[in-house]
């Protein structure tokens, strides 16, 4: 079975979501975008791969993406590292996604997940980019610059 | 000549060692686990550094790793602001004099050769990887990956590396993998993705260490090659390197004739801590006892998260490992070997794990030392401890860190020191902090026992239960030269003398020494570093703790190592935390409290604690400016901040008094 993530009825939650949280994203730069998918996936071939891995095919995806009217949750495909656009990508462990969703604070366990590495963040820009791109306020509240350093 | 008592006490540590042809007087190596950036921007080695590396090679451990080198002129390798660099003939005048001065303390000099790949690059714009696999942590480069010829390049440079190490005097080179390097990244299938010989397998995932090793052992045969590999990366879940695999990498290392592998644990990028505080000394025991068993014929040298003599040396006994590898202790105290020789280990300043050192060196800053003001400074005089010119009565204010710290500095130059406390014991405020610490309350302990044991042997005069005012100034008038006011600070009450109901608020200090006794629902006003360790507690005891913040974000005061670690607890502990808040009034149901835009919310609650904003004790310096020759103040005193600044201004005032 493919990630629930693209099921349309997540989307429209995590758009929710979105909505709740204006103020994390109101300095993200049009177009700028964060793209999340499942960790585990099966390919064509019928075997389950961690999307850290090169893809060959589609794995499906989320996105949430800057667009006018603010912070929109939209569909799409991952076709591997060196394809993606987006300015971060988010890796969820199996479950973990719709845990977040049946949270009351999403956000909240997005950011648990990441300690607990259910999630994982890799960043397909270099910092200033990401400061340039208004990523800070977002990357400050996971908690992102104070995981690392030889805990 | 017969053993010191220490030694027989600690007969497996203190036993004389062999590292390949050379000789070690015992079973200690000093780790270099921590870059110093003391150097310059191009990578020379500077007076600061020689200076330091002086007390290094002194420390009395039977090995001595220099520090980390990066060994390709482009600086691909290089991951800290002032690395030193070893691509250059050029650099080895002060290799030399560092070989010169580890030689002249009878220990073996080995030299590490550090290409940090993934975490390298720091003055280019990207990193070299097997893979291009995207950080994890926005502080790195974006990879580029290896080509065949920069992999052969590579092996060169370190293998060109380790031979200028051995022209400049040292015994032996080791090449670190530790905590996500070059080599771990080649080893590790979550950034080796490559599908040619060099990835893919474990077999093919080895080859770059086989080929690095092959290299430089050809290149110098006759000397030691350590090397240092994962026991555990803790990224497995991530598709990194299962416990099993790091464990058939080693054996691999060790079938090419490494004469040691050092075990270290983690990656930067893995999601669970290694070696902070709040992991347990020998927790990670088992994996160096698992890589004695796997590589019998190859020495094996551990220390993570092992600070202690007294269990290195149990476990030297029961063969589990071969050497004691040691850094961060001797950071804090680079008596501890001799301390440990001389059975003083009761005198011994403990490194209480805050991780202060690697906090800085992460923001491209020399790194220093909480417990150890000189560590860095030793290059100048004025932070050396001298015998004061001026012998004087000195009266300090307050037993904690800072005033402590003053007290035994002073005292050891020759000053007649008392101390007037008014608790019952040493501490201040430090003693309510451990009580309430979640991580490892022994650790702070430590350093309240440290100024104990050595107040009392350097004849420190403690003089508790008196509070130091004016008139009882007036008692002791003329009868000292100096007074130190190391009073510490307190929570600012009068912030909240605008919020109706504020007499029921309690303090958080007083809340974390006993003093007041808080009901099952909680709302703890500061989400600084006391009122995190307040709220904390009081959750893990089962009271029900709301957090209140008026800024933006908790944990600001925090050191960066250990924010993460506060911010976990907060969620698992499910306190529940609102920024951006201000107080309005308490009532007797409890706080209502408005957030960003106004609107109010009540939060049901028995107890409010403040626990911010501090505000220094400074009174005592108008009350006392007329009545004493010199007058000083150091630590909380001066400005709230916390153990790290108390204990280096009690330093710097003590040796400059």
């Amino acid at each position: 079975m493919l990630s629930p993530v693209i099921e349309r009825s997540t989307t429209g939650k995590w758009q929710r979501v979105l909505d709740r949280h204006p103020d994390l994203f109101a300095e993200v730069t049009p177009g700028a975008s964060i793209a999340i998918v499942a960790r585990h996936s099966q390919g064509a071939d019928g075997r389950r791969r961690a999307n850290v891995m090169p893809v060959t095919d589609l794995v499906p995806m989320l996105t949430w993406v800057r667009e006018p009217q603010g912070m929109m949750a939209r569909e799409g495909e991952f076709r591997g590292l060196k394809g993606l656009a987006s300015d971060v990508l988010l890796i969820a462990a199996e479950g973990a996604l719709e845990a977040a969703l049946a949270h009351d604070h999403p956000l909240s366990e997005l950011k648990r997940q990441l300690r607990n590495g259910k999630m994982l963040f890799m960043v397909m820009r270099t910092r200033d980019e990401l400061r340039e791109r208004g990523w800070s306020d977002f990357i400050e509240t996971l908690g992102l610059p104070f995981l690392g350093t030889c805990r | 000549m017969s053993a010191r008592p220490g030694e027989r006490k600690l007969a497996h540590l203190f036993q004389p060692g062999r590292l390949g042809r050379y000789r070690a007087p015992n079973l200690i190596k000093y780790g270099a686990c921590c870059v110093s950036n003391y150097n310059t921007r191009d990578g020379f080695i500077t007076p600061r550094e020689l200076a330091r590396t002086r007390v290094i090679a002194g420390t009395g451990c039977g090995i001595i790793t220099n520090q980390g080198a990066y060994p390709d002129p482009k600086g691909e390798g290089k991951s800290y602001f002032r690395q030193v660099a070893l691509y250059d003939d050029k650099f080895l005048p002060q290799f030399e004099v560092i070989a010169r001065y580890i030689h002249d303390a009878g220990a073996i000099a080995i030299q590490q050769i550090l290409h940090a790949g993934r975490y390298g690059g720091i003055d280019l714009g990207y990193c070299v990887q097997p893979s291009v696999v995207p950080q994890t942590l926005p502080h790195f480069r974006p990879p580029r990956e290896m080509t065949k010829d920069d992999i052969r390049r590579c092996i060169g440079e370190h293998a060109d590396a380790a031979k200028r190490a051995i022209r400049a005097g040292f015994d032996g080179v080791e090449v670190t993998s530790f905590m996500g390097y070059l080599l771990a990244s080649f080893n590790s299938k979550f950034t080796n993705q490559r599908t040619d010989e060099y990835g893919g397998s474990l077999e093919n995932r080895g080859r770059f260490m086989r080929e690095l090793i092959d290299s430089i052992k050809q290149a110098l045969p006759e000397h030691p090659l350590v090397v240092r590999l994962s026991g555990a990366e803790l990224m497995d879940q991530w598709g990194g390197n299962t416990e099993d695999e790091c464990f058939e990498l080693m054996r691999q290392a060790a079938g090419r004739g490494v004469d040691m592998i050092s075990v270290t644990v983690g990656w930067q990028e893995a999601p669970e801590s290694s070696i902070g505080r709040d992991v347990p000394p020998g927790h990670w025991n088992r994996l160096a006892i698992r890589a004695k068993q796997e590589c019998p014929a190859t020495l094996i040298a551990y220390g993570n998260r092992l600070p202690d003599p007294v269990m290195a040396n149990e476990c030297l006994g029961k063969g589990e490992f071969d050497y004691w590898e040691v850094c961060r202790p001797l950071l804090a105290d680079p008596e501890l070997i001799h301390k440990a020789a001389e059975d003083r280990l009761h005198e011994v300043r403990r490194c209480i794990g805050s991780l202060n050192c690697l906090s800085r060196v992460f923001r491209d800053l020399p790194y220093s030392c909480t417990m150890n003001p000189a560590l860095g400074h030793e290059v100048e005089p004025e932070y050396a401890i001298t015998p004061a010119a001026v012998k004087k009565k000195v009266m300090v204010i307050g037993a904690g860190p800072a005033g402590m710290e003053f007290s035994i500095t002073a005292a050891k130059r020759g000053h007649d020191v008392t101390v007037y406390e008014r608790g019952e014991r040493i501490g201040g405020n430090l003693l309510g902090y451990a009580a309430h610490d979640l991580a490892r309350p022994d650790d702070l302990h430590s350093v309240v026992r440290h100024y104990e044991v050595m107040a009392q042997k350097l004849g420190v005069k403690m003089q508790f239960k008196t509070e130091a005012n004016p008139k009882f100034m007036r008692s002791v008038l003329h009868q000292y030269d100096v007074c130190v006011v190391a009073a510490g600070a307190r929570v600012d009450m009068d912030a909240y003398a605008h919020v109706e109901g504020r007499e029921r608020i309690v303090d958080a200090l007083d809340v974390a020494a006993g003093r007041v006794t808080v009901g099952k629902r909680v709302v703890v006003l500061g989400g600084n570093k006391v009122g995190l360790v307040v709220a904390e507690s009081l959750r893990k005891r089962g009271a029900e703790v709301t957090l209140v913040e008026r800024g933006k974000r908790i944990a600001e005061d925090v050191m960066p190592t250990f924010k993460w670690r506060h911010m976990s607890w907060v969620e698992e502990l499910e306190i529940r935390t609102l920024t951006l808040t201000r107080i309005v009034r308490i009532t007797a149901d409890g706080a209502v409290v408005a957030d960003a835009k106004g609107a109010e919310i009540a939060i049901p609650a028995d107890t409010i604690v403040a626990a911010g904003p501090r505000r220094s004790n400074q009174e005592l310096f108008t009350d006392f400016e007329w009545m004493v020759d010199e007058l000083h103040g150091c630590g909380d005193a001066l400005m709230p901040r916390g153990l790290d600044a108390a204990i280096h201004e009690g330093y710097r005032l003590g040796v400059r008094v």
